[in-house]
C-alpha cells in the first residue's frame, strides 16, 4: 500500500549495519554544499529535516538507542527511510551463534543485521543500499568467505517494493562519493513528497549518477600491468568518480594516476581486479 | 642488559640477538601463568558469591554507539558502592577480511585489507604495501615514502578530530553532562573558561553546549574539519576511504608541487585548529577533575602501552626485516613497547617477536602447526605468533566461560597493551632524542611549537600523565592532533626539497619471489596496524592482521587476564547521579569504553 506523505515536515533516517568497514559513513560526512548536516537541521529547501538513527552518530547507546529501532519496526517512527551499509551474512551458516548482530533478544538470542532488515525493510518508505557490500554483497561476498554474505536487493527479492512504492535503491562503490549519496538521499525525500520523481536505471541505480561509463584500469606505476590485460575486450564500469572526482572536485581513483578496480560492479573483486594488478612475476 | 620479557622465554646475547632461555624445552611457548590464572579464578569466585545480592545489577549496552566497531559490552555493577565487579567486551561482527586474501594474488591485499575499515584504511594500504615490499625486498623511493606519510597524516587528523567532536564530544555535552551530573553542569555554567583567550569560549557551560551532538558549534566545525582533512587524503592518494594511489613498491601520483602546495595549505589550517582543540580538552578535563578527583581513577590503567610507531624516513626505510630496528627508529613517531610505564623496548623485531594472539575466549578454534620456529633474524618465534597464525572461525553462542566474541586476544609478553595516541605520546616522550625538529623532549614531556595561522604561534606541552585513564586518553587524542599536524608539515619540508632537487620518482618496480614472508608494522589513530604475509607459490599462504579494536577489545586471554577495554571498566568508579536504576545511563562506563576510539 502507498503511504501518504504529501508533504513531509520531517523524515527519520534508520542506518542499519552489516558486514562491512564502515566506510560509506565516513564517505557520506566528507559531503558538503549540501553536507548530511544540512540535512539534519532542515537547511536543505522544500527535503524534510531528517532525524538521524545512526550506529557511529547517535546520541543514545544499547537498549535506548535499540528501542529506536524497534519503535521504527512497531510503526511509532513513522515515516522512515532505511539505508543498510554492509552485507547480509547467511546467518543459518553461524549455527548458535552470528556474524553480525545488533543486541540480543531476552533469552539471549542474537538479533541479526538480517533480522533487521525482515522488521525494518516492509515499513519504510524507501529502502536504500549503500556501497558495494549492501548493493551486491561486495568484498565480504568473495570467494573464501565463510559468511555467505549478500546484498539487499538478493535477500528482499528483485520483487520488493516499499512503503513509498520503490524498489530497493542501489548506490554501489567501495566507497560510493558522499555528495552522490547525500544527492540520492534528498532525491528520494522529494519523490516521497511527490515533488520529482526519482530517475533510477535498469539495476535501480540513481541514474544521473550512474550513467557515465568508464574501465577498470592498473596503476600508472615503473611496471607493467597483469598480463592478459586485453583493452578490446574489458569491461565497462559505471561510476561517478571519473567524473566528479572523490570529493570537492578533488581526486578520483584514476584520475589521479591509481588503480580503477571497478568496486561499483558486481563481483568486482574477482572479476576486475586482476585487470587492475601489476604483473608480479615480470 | 634491561629486561624485554619477563613472561616470554626470551633473552638476549650481547649483541641483542634473541635466543630462547631454554633449548631443551619441548614446547617453551606453551605454558600458563599459574599465579595469574589462580588470580582470576579467585576473582570469579569472589564475584559469584556477591552475585545474589540485591544491590548487584546488569549493565549493557548493545549496541555501543558511536564506536566505528561493531561492539557490545556487559558489566556487573555493585550500585551501593558504585563500583564495576567484572565487565566483558563483544565484538559483535565478523567480516571473514583475512580468509577471502587465502590464495589471491599478492599485490590484491592492498585492496582488500583496506576494506578491513574504512577509518583506517590508509593505515592498512600502507601496512599492506610494506608487507609486500618486505616480502619482495623493493625500497620505494623516498617521495613514495613522503607520500604515504602524509597520506597517513591526513588519516590520522581526520580521525582525531571525529573522535574528539563527533564520537566522544556528546558525552561531555550539555546534552548529555545535565542529564548525567546535573550538580556538574550547574557549575559548568559559571566556570570561566582558562584557555578563552585561544579557543573564545568564556565558560565550560558554554563549551559543554558547543559539544552537543549536531547542533553544538564545536559539533559541527569538528565536522567541517574533518572535511579538510579528508581533503588531504585525497588529494594524496586518490579517494578516502580506500586510497587508490598505494602500490607495493610506491605510490603512483605524480610529483606535482602544485598537489603539494595545495595540502601545504590545508596542513596549515589543521594546525591553527588543533591549538584549538587542546585548549578544548585541557579546559574541560581539568574542570573535570576539579568538580569530581574521583574521575582520575576513571578507566584507570597500569600503563602498559604499545606503539608500532609511524611515518618513516625517506633515507632509511629500505623495507627489510633486517634493517627494521633501523628505520623503526627514525620514524617520525618511535615504536615502544612500556610495560607500567616503563620502557621494555623500543625496537621493532622485539616489539615483533613479542607478539602472540590468543583465540580461548574467541569464535575462533586454535590451529594445530607451527609454521616457523624463528623469525628473519633468527629470533625465537611463538606458536601463537601472527606468522604462524591461522583464522578458523567457530561461531557460537556467546559464553563467558568459552567463546563471547569475534575480535581476538593479541598480547604483548602476555600482558594485554593500551594503544593508540596515549601510547604514541608516551613513546615519544620517553625516547632518548625528540623524534623530529617541531617536537621538543622535556622531562617526561612533549612539547610542541605551533606556528602563527589565524591564531597566534603557540607553544603547547604534554605531560606524561601518572596513570594512563578516561580523560588522559581524550587530552592524548587532542595532543596527538598537533604532532600529527607538525608531522605533516615536516614531511612537506622533505617532500618540496625532494622536488627542489628533481627526485620526483615514485615507484619502483615490484616483484615477488616464489616464496617470502613480510610484515607491514604500522599506526592507525587507535594503535598498531600489522599485516604479517606468508608468499607460497607467489600466492598468499597466509595473511593475518591485528588491528587495534583487538588489541583494545579484545577478551579474557589464556590465562583469563582481561584486554584492556575491560581491565578499564572494572576499574571505573560510577559518579553519575540517577534517582533510580532504570534512570541509569552507564555513562561513565561509555566514556571509557570510547575514550579507547574502538
Ligand atoms: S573510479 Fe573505479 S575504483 Fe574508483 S570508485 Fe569508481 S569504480 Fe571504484
Amino acid at each position: 500500500m502507498e503511504s501518504e506523505v504529501p508533504s513531509l515536515e520531517s523524515i527519520y533516517l534508520v542506518w542499519l549495519t552489516g558486514a562491512g568497514c564502515n566506510g560509506c559513513t565516513l564517505a557520506m560526512l566528507e559531503a558538503s554544499e549540501p553536507g548530511i548536516e544540512d540535512l539534519l537541521l532542515g537547511n536543505v529547501h522544500d527535503a524534510p529535516r531528517v532525524v538521524l538513527v545512526h550506529p557511529e552518530l547517535s546520541l543514545e547507546s544499547g537498549d535506548t538507542f535499540r528501542n529506536q529501532m524497534e519503535m521504527a519496526a512497531q510503526g511509532e517512527l513513522s515515516p522512515y527511510v532505511l539505508v543498510l551499509e554492509g552485507a547480509i551474512p547467511d546467518e543459518a551458516l553461524a549455527g548458535q551463534g552470528s556474524f553480525s548482530r545488533i543486541g540480543t533478544t531476552e533469552d539471549g538470542v542474537p538479533i541479526t543485521t538480517a533480522r533487521w532488515v525482515d522488521k525494518l525493510a516492509p515499513g519504510a518508505e524507501a529502502v536504500i543500499a549503500i556501497g558495494s557490500c549492501a548493493t551486491w554483497g561486495g568484498i565480504p561476498a568473495s570467494a573464501g568467505n565463510p559468511i555467505g554474505a549478500r546484498g539487499l536487493e538478493d535477500y528482499l527479492g528483485r520483487d520488493f517494493t516499499s512503503r513509498g512504492g520503490l524498489p530497493v535503491i542501489n548506490v554501489p562503490g567501495c566507497a560510493p562519493p558522499g555528495e552522490g549519496f547525500v544527492e540520492t538521499l534528498i532525491y528520494v525525500f522529494l519523490h516521497l513528497s511527490r515533488l520529482v520523481p526519482i530517475e533510477l536505471d535498469e539495476m535501480r541505480r540513481p541514474k544521473w549518477l550512474y550513467g557515465h561509463q568508464t574501465y577498470p584500469l592498473p596503476p600508472r606505476v615503473e611496471y607493467p600491468p597483469a598480463a592478459g590485460f586485453d583493452l578490446a575486450h574489458r569491461p565497462t564500469v559505471s561510476c561517478p568518480v571519473p567524473l566528479t572526482g572523490w570529493m570537492r572536485g578533488f581526486g578520483g581513483c584514476a584520475k589521479i594516476g591509481g588503480a580503477c578496480i571497478g568496486c561499483t560492479e558486481r563481483d568486482f573483486a574477482e572479476q576486475l581486479l586482476p585487470l587492475s594488478r601489476p604483473d608480479p612475476a615480470y | 642488559m634491561t629486561v624485554v620479557f619477563r613472561r616470554l622465554p626470551i633473552q638476549f646475547d650481547s649483541y641483542g640477538r634473541a635466543f630462547l632461555r631454554d633449548e631443551d624445552v619441548d614446547s617453551p611457548f606453551d605454558f600458563r601463568d599459574d599465579s595469574r590464572l589462580q588470580r582470576e579464578h579467585r576473582r570469579e569466585r569472589a564475584i559469584e558469591t556477591v552475585a545474589g545480592r540485591s544491590s548487584l545489577m546488569e549493565f549493557s549496552s548493545d549496541p555501543v554507539t558511536r564506536a566505528t566497531g561493531s561492539i557490545a559490552a556487559t558489566a556487573q555493577i555493585d550500585l551501593e558502592h558504585r563500583r564495576v565487579i567484572d565487565a566483558r567486551l563483544e565484538a559483535t561482527l565478523y567480516g571473514g577480511y583475512e580468509l577471502i586474501l587465502n590464495e589471491h594474488e599478492p599485490s590484491d591485499s592492498i585492496p582488500l585489507s583496506s576494506r578491513i575499515s574504512g577509518r583506517m584504511s590508509v593505515a592498512h594500504a600502507i601496512a599492506s604495501s610494506m608487507a609486500l615490499e618486505m616480502a619482495g625486498g623493493v625500497t620505494p623511493p623516498p617521495m613514495a615514502i613522503i607520500t604515504r606519510n602524509l597520506g597517513a597524516c591526513g588519516e590520522m587528523l581526520c580521525e582525531c578530530i571525529r573522535h574528539l567532536f563527533l564520537l566522544a564530544g556528546p558525552d561531555y555535552s550539555e546534552q548529555v553532562v545535565s542529564r548525567t551530573s546535573p550538580r556538574i553542569w550547574q557549575r559548568a555554567e559559571g566556570a570561566p573558561a582558562k584557555g578563552r583567550n585561544v579557543h573564545g569560549l568564556e565558560t565550560i557551560g558554554e563549551l559543554m553546549r558547543g559539544l552537543n551532538q549536531l547542533y553544538g558549534h564545536l559539533y559541527i566545525e569538528a565536522l567541517q574539519q574533518t572535511r579538510v582533512a579528508a581533503e588531504v587524503v585525497t588529494l594524496l592518494l586518490g579517494k578516502y576511504p580506500h586510497p587508490s594511489a598505494v602500490v607495493p613498491g610506491g605510490v603512483c601520483i605524480e610529483a606535482d608541487r602544485d598537489t603539494f602546495n595545495q595540502v601545504l595549505g590545508r596542513v596549515n589550517g589543521l594546525l591553527d585548529y588543533s591549538k584549538k582543540a587542546a585548549a578544548v580538552w585541557d579546559d574541560l578535563i581539568e574542570f573535570l577533575y576539579e568538580v569530581e578527583p574521583g574521575y582520575r581513577q576513571s578507566g584507570e590503567l597500569p600503563g602498559n602501552l604499545l606503539s608500532l610507531g609511524i611515518w618513516d624516513d625517506p633515507e632509511s626505510y629500505d623495507a627489510t626485516y633486517h634493517n627494521c630496528n633501523v628505520w623503526g627508529d627514525r620514524r617520525l613517531s618511535r615504536p615502544a613497547a612500556i610495560i607500567e610505564g616503563d620502557i621494555r623496548t623500543d625496537r621493532l623485531s622485539d616489539i615483533n617477536i613479542g607478539i602472540e594472539e590468543f583465540v580461548d575466549h574467541s569464535y575462533f578454534s586454535h590451529w594445530n602447526h607451527q609454521r616457523f620456529l624463528s623469525d628473519p633474524l633468527s629470533g625465537p618465534l611463538s606458536p601463537y605468533h601472527p606468522w604462524n597464525k591461522e583464522t578458523i572461525p567457530h561461531p557460537g553462542r556467546s559464553d563467558w566461560r568459552d567463546g563471547y566474541t569475534w575480535a581476538t586476544a593479541p598480547r604483548w609478553d602476555r600482558e594485554s597493551m593500551e594503544t593508540g595516541p596515549i601510547a604514541r605520546l608516551w613513546s615519544n616522550a620517553v625516547s632518548d632524542e625528540a623524534s623530529f625538529q617541531f617536537i621538543g623532549r622535556l622531562n617526561r614531556a612533549l612539547e610542541f611549537e605551533i606556528p602563527k595561522g589565524q591564531r597566534p604561534a603557540i607553544r603547547q606541552v604534554w605531560k606524561i600523565p601518572d596513570r594512563p585513564n578516561t580523560f588522559e586518553r581524550m587530552r592524548a587524542r587532542a595532543y596527538q592532533l598537533s604532532y600529527t599536524g607538525l608531522a605533516a608539515f615536516a614531511s612537506l619540508l622533505e617532500a618540496f626539497d625532494c622536488l627542489r632537487r628533481g627526485e620526483t620518482e615514485m615507484s619502483k618496480r615490484f616483484n615477488l619471489p616464489e616464496r617470502s614472508v613480510g610484515a607491514g608494522l604500522w599506526e592507525s589513530c587507535s594503535g598498531p596496524i600489522s599485516h604479517h604475509l606468508v608468499v607460497r607459490n607467489r600466492r598468499v599462504a597466509n595473511y593475518q592482521v591485528i588491528t587495534p579494536l583487538m588489541w583494545m577489545g579484545s577478551p579474557r586471554d589464556d590465562s583469563e587476564s582481561p584486554g584492556s577495554i575491560e581491565a578499564a571498566l572494572i576499574s571505573t568508579p560510577l559518579f553519575e547521579e540517577f534517582s533510580e536504576p532504570a534512570d541509569f545511563t552507564g555513562i561513565d562506563l561509555l566514556r571509557t569504553i570510547r575514550s579507547f576510539d574502538p
